[in-house]
């Protein structure tokens, strides 16, 4: 199986690491991965602030880009939702592109519902010793319906206790531009999520969207309390030696 | 003016729905066939289920077999409530049979409705939701229903009936069509708008005491 | 009543820092989400109820036309009238009117957002009419002077205190206790005051949670019983209603029914569910001799026919308010106008414009958490995109964010400089954050650094290094 890894954005710039533990992954579980240089955006930013042209001219970008792959695996709900949910609406009165869009849409796929539901991984033999807790990012859960996939695979790590994160169905607060055109509510969100994940005694908050995984690891070092965090791949991978997000060297 | 008005406004709605896709279904069948969407699953006896929703609802319930014994409960309940053996109520041939003692005090709503205790019967009882089902009339006016402190209604046990729509079956069955004002009521009055918190007989009845009858 | 909406963004600040309301809504949130929650688990049959409900807004809507005019024939059928209103004013005037044809000096109301949408109270009292709000919640705003903010519960954001406050200033005379303390003690004066009220209005003025075609009924659901009593004691019962309330059969009306209690309260039913179908009969004791409906259209017929017409299968329960991270953070007057949280967002631009509510509809991380728990699956995040895809049309969008995302779109379009700038940025920012790991100052970022580190990058971008270990096989472009 040729599968192609849309690394996002937020990845390529901020956390490579989370893109080699995607490949790390991919490969283990019997894929050959190719990461398109080519790749930039998906639009998202410009779609979500109404920016129909700009949104139609990346998509149209990531399709000639992503093409001729068996399946494109995106290492965050947002993104892959993007991609499947929001890419044939982006290009429905495309006459080009319409169908290609459709076409690339249905073999999109966020990492672990990949893994869990089309390559059938139940462990990936990676060790975590200690309390973790698992945040569910909002396109992750509704658009990308991945919330029971990155859930089975953390509780086959070895040494891991999963703890469940009360209210982990309220958003952060990241939301893409949302986070700095309304700071102040989104700080609350983000508050209002960290003071939830310090109930849990968890050491460790993990999501699948590395947004959302900032915004809740700026704010935990704002805060300055010792709760690491991680992008899920890294856990699955076992690549945790690194510092966690915004965590010291 | 409401006519212009009328015309411009179903003229403009006309105009959107030629926009649009029209849905399955004609008018006409809908009417004619009222077709029932899902039904919540309502299982057990139709007594024992109204029972249990009455309760549920902040309702009393008390059982009769008799005329006698429904003015006998009604009395029982007032005095357990200290409410003053006076009560307002309406005409219906069952509540027309009730023989009441010197002791209480009977009003008509010809005279006036705003008592403390009101006595009325049901059109029907719903088990599903624990609802009794009052219409307005000439016998019952509405405010019966809501301006007493103490709200007593008598329903018949052969007219509880199970869902919603089968109160709906059986209004069409037995009438000449829908009255001025028809209540389902599920409860005693209450309000939840002073800090979420809730509290009976916000402007209708604090107490509600239901009394099924079966001969 | 007049719009602030543009503001949102100040009046949301303000709403943040006070900590009376945000007790409130914290106090609120939870009981309407657990209670919603504990109901539906009792109910299977939820999902397939959503089902069905969807089902017959799109049937009736497809049939609008026809089925108001069922209604209409009905209502007159049963000795009501029915009154067509295209916008506020003529509503308004409309009601106005009623009042004056019925000599009237006081009028009752129970809740009706439509009413407020309309500005109703001001039009009444501008034309010397008293008017008392019923439903406890209405009553103690129209104390306060404030709008409601939230459609279930208008007065969610007044503490016990904040509400004795008012009646103590308002209310006077030697029947009441003094000081008010306790719940029972505000609900039972309320109910004292209101009484005398309600048995001497002169008009009632209701809204409808429904219309019933077959049979010219209005719908009203109350847990209070205040809707009833304003509608069964005075002389003129009048009903304001928007055109999109309307079902064709009581069957229909009875999903719609199943679903909003307890959405909006987690109720399987409230108290009162009423259905009044004209004036009284003539051989009925009690009841109005006058029964009038007012069909207001504002902007209704037109949503029919364009992007927003699922809009229109709102049931006002409120769900999506009382789940809306944003709504639960700043409250409803924040949104200036009548409808707040998402549904409010929506539609609040629809009905005041896009130039002075957008900034509502980008007040949104679009969580989607709404639509998962409307009862009626209404789309909320992608009609809040649509008005987005317009204000960007209408050019709407500050200049310097506009600009940005261009600037951002620019250069994600060409590849090459995209992956050059990342390397270089990356590492920048990785060098300047050294050891520490985050930034605490980042310049243009004082949104979010204001209350959020932002954690360092690792240094280079992935693909970059990815190629570079694996490159030689990639066949991009």
């Amino acid at each position: 199986m040729r599968v192609a890894l849309f690394a996002t954005c937020l990845v390529d710039f901020m956390r490579p690491s989370v893109g080699f533990a995607a490949v790390q992954l991919l490969q283990q579980a019997g894929c050959e991965v190719d990461v398109p240089l080519a790749q930039t955006c998906c639009g998202q930013p410009a779609w979500n602030n109404g920016d129909a042209a700009n949104a139609r001219k990346l998509a149209r970008q990531m399709i000639d880009v992503f093409e001729g792959y068996d399946h494109v695996i995106v290492p965050s709900g947002s993104c892959a939702g993007m991609l499947r949910h929001h890419y044939p609406t982006v290009l429905a009165e495309d006459s080009d592109y319409s169908e290609r869009a459709n076409q690339l849409a249905a073999r999109c796929h966020e990492l672990t519902g990949f893994l869990v539901d089309v390559l059938g991984v139940t462990s990936t033999g990676a060790v975590f010793d200690g309390r973790l807790t698992w945040h569910d990012s909002c396109s992750c859960l509704r658009e990308m319906q991945v919330s029971r996939q990155p859930r089975q695979l953390l509780q086959a790590l070895q040494g891991c206790e999963l703890i469940e994160l009360p209210d982990n169905e309220v958003c952060c607060g990241f939301g893409g531009t949302f986070c700095v055109k309304f700071p102040e509510i989104s700080t609350r969100m983000v508050n209002d999520k960290v003071d939830t994940i310090v109930t849990t005694g968890a050491s460790t908050v993990a999501a699948a969207d590395l947004g959302c995984l900032m915004n809740i690891a700026g704010r935990i070092s704002r805060r300055e309390l010792p709760i690491r965090v991680f992008h899920v791949a890294e856990l699955l991978a076992g690549m945790t030696d690194t510092p966690a997000i915004g965590e010291k060297s | 003016m409401s006519s212009a008005s009328r015309d411009r406004i179903l003229a403009a709605i006309r105009r959107s729905q030629n926009n649009q896709p029209k849905a399955e279904g004609s008018i006409e069948e809908r009417l004619k066939l009222r077709p029932r969407g899902p039904l919540p699953s309502v299982e057990g006896d139709l007594e024992t289920v109204l029972i249990d929703r009455l309760l549920a609802a902040a309702c009393s319930v008390a059982h009769a077999s008799s005329p006698e014994q429904i003015g006998e409960k009604i009395i029982q309940w007032l005095q357990q409530q200290d409410a003053g053996l006076k009560l307002l109520r309406s005409t219906s041939p069952l509540l027309d049979s009730i023989d009441w003692p010197d002791t209480v005090e009977v009003y008509d709503p010809a005279d006036g409705v705003d008592h403390s205790t009101t006595l009325t019967e049901a059109f029907c009882a719903i088990a599903e939701t624990g609802s009794l089902v009052k219409l307005s009339s000439n016998k019952s006016p509405t405010a019966m229903n809501f301006l007493p402190d103490n709200f007593i209604c008598v329903v018949q046990r052969e007219r509880i009936v199970r869902h919603i729509e089968d109160a709906w079956e059986r209004v069409r069955a037995e009438t000449e069509g829908m009255p001025r004002a028809l209540n389902i009521i599920t409860g005693p009055s209450r309000t939840a708008d002073v800090e979420q918190t809730i509290q009976l007989g916000a402007h209708g009845p604090r107490l509600m005491h239901v009394i099924i009858y079966c001969n | 009543m007049r719009a602030h909406s543009q503001s949102f963004p100040q009046r949301a600040q303000v709403a943040l820092l006070d900590e009376r309301l945000q007790a409130a809504l914290a106090k609120a949130r939870g009981g309407f989400v657990d209670k919603r929650r504990a109901a539906l688990d009792q109910l299977p049959e939820f999902e397939q109820l959503r089902v069905a409900a969807r089902e017959i807004k799109e049937h009736t809507l497809s049939h609008l036309e026809q089925y108001l005019m069922q209604f209409e024939q009905q209502v007159e059928l049963s000795g009501g009238e029915v009154h067509w209103a295209a916008d506020p004013a003529e509503a308004c005037e409309i009601a106005v009117g009623l009042c004056r044809d019925a000599d009237a000096q006081a009028v009752t109301k129970g809740k009706t957002m439509v009413g407020e949408e309309i500005g109703l109270n001001e039009a009444l009292e501008a034309a010397a009419l008293r008017v008392i709000e019923t439903d406890l919640g209405e009553y103690i705003i129209q104390l306060a002077e404030e709008p409601p903010s939230h459609i279930i519960a208008p007065a969610v954001h007044k503490s016990r205190g904040e509400i004795a406050e008012l009646f103590q200033a308002h209310h006077h005379g030697e029947e009441f206790t003094r000081p008010l303390e306790t719940v029972p003690d505000i609900v039972d004066e309320a109910r004292k005051v209101l009484r005398n009220e309600f048995l001497g209005a002169d008009v009632g003025i209701t809204g409808a949670n429904m219309l019933i075609a077959d049979t010219g009924s209005t719908a009203l659901v109350t847990n209070e019983g205040n809707g009833d009593l304003t509608a069964s004691l005075p002389r003129v019962h009048i009903v304001i209603a928007s055109i999109e309330k309307v079902v064709p059969t009581l069957e229909d009306a009875t999903v719609l029914l199943r679903l909003l209690a307890r959405s909006a309260t987690g109720q399987s039913i409230t108290s009162y569910t009423s259905f009044f179908t004209g004036p009284k009969r003539s051989e009925d004791i009690g009841g109005p001799e006058q029964f009038h409906v007012v069909l207001v259209d504002n902007g209704r017929s037109e949503m029919l026919g364009n992007a927003y017409r699922e809009m229109l299968h709102c049931i006002r329960c409120g769900a999506c308010l009382n789940h809306c991270p944003v709504y639960g953070a700043v409250g409803g007057h924040a949104y200036g106008w009548v409808y707040p949280g998402p549904m409010g967002s929506v539609l609040t631009p629809l009905m005041i414009g896009l130039d002075e509510g957008h900034v509502l509809a980008d007040a949104s991380s679009l969580c989607g958490r709404c639509e998962a728990v409307c009862p009626m699956s209404i789309p909320l995040p992608r009609l809040l995109r649509e008005h987005r895809l317009q204000s960007h049309r209408d050019g709407l969008m500050k200049p310097l964010a506009r600009s940005m995302l261009g600037f951002w779109a620019a250069i994600a379009r060409r590849p090459q400089l995209y992956r050059w700038l990342v390397e270089r940025k990356s590492r920048l920012l990785h060098r300047i954050a050294g050891k520490r790991g985050y930034l605490r100052h980042v310049p243009m970022a004082g949104s979010w650094t204001c209350s959020r580190d932002l954690p360092a990058p690792q240094g280079g971008s992935f693909v970059a290094a990815w190629q570079r270990r694996h490159g030689g096989k990639d066949d991009s472009q």
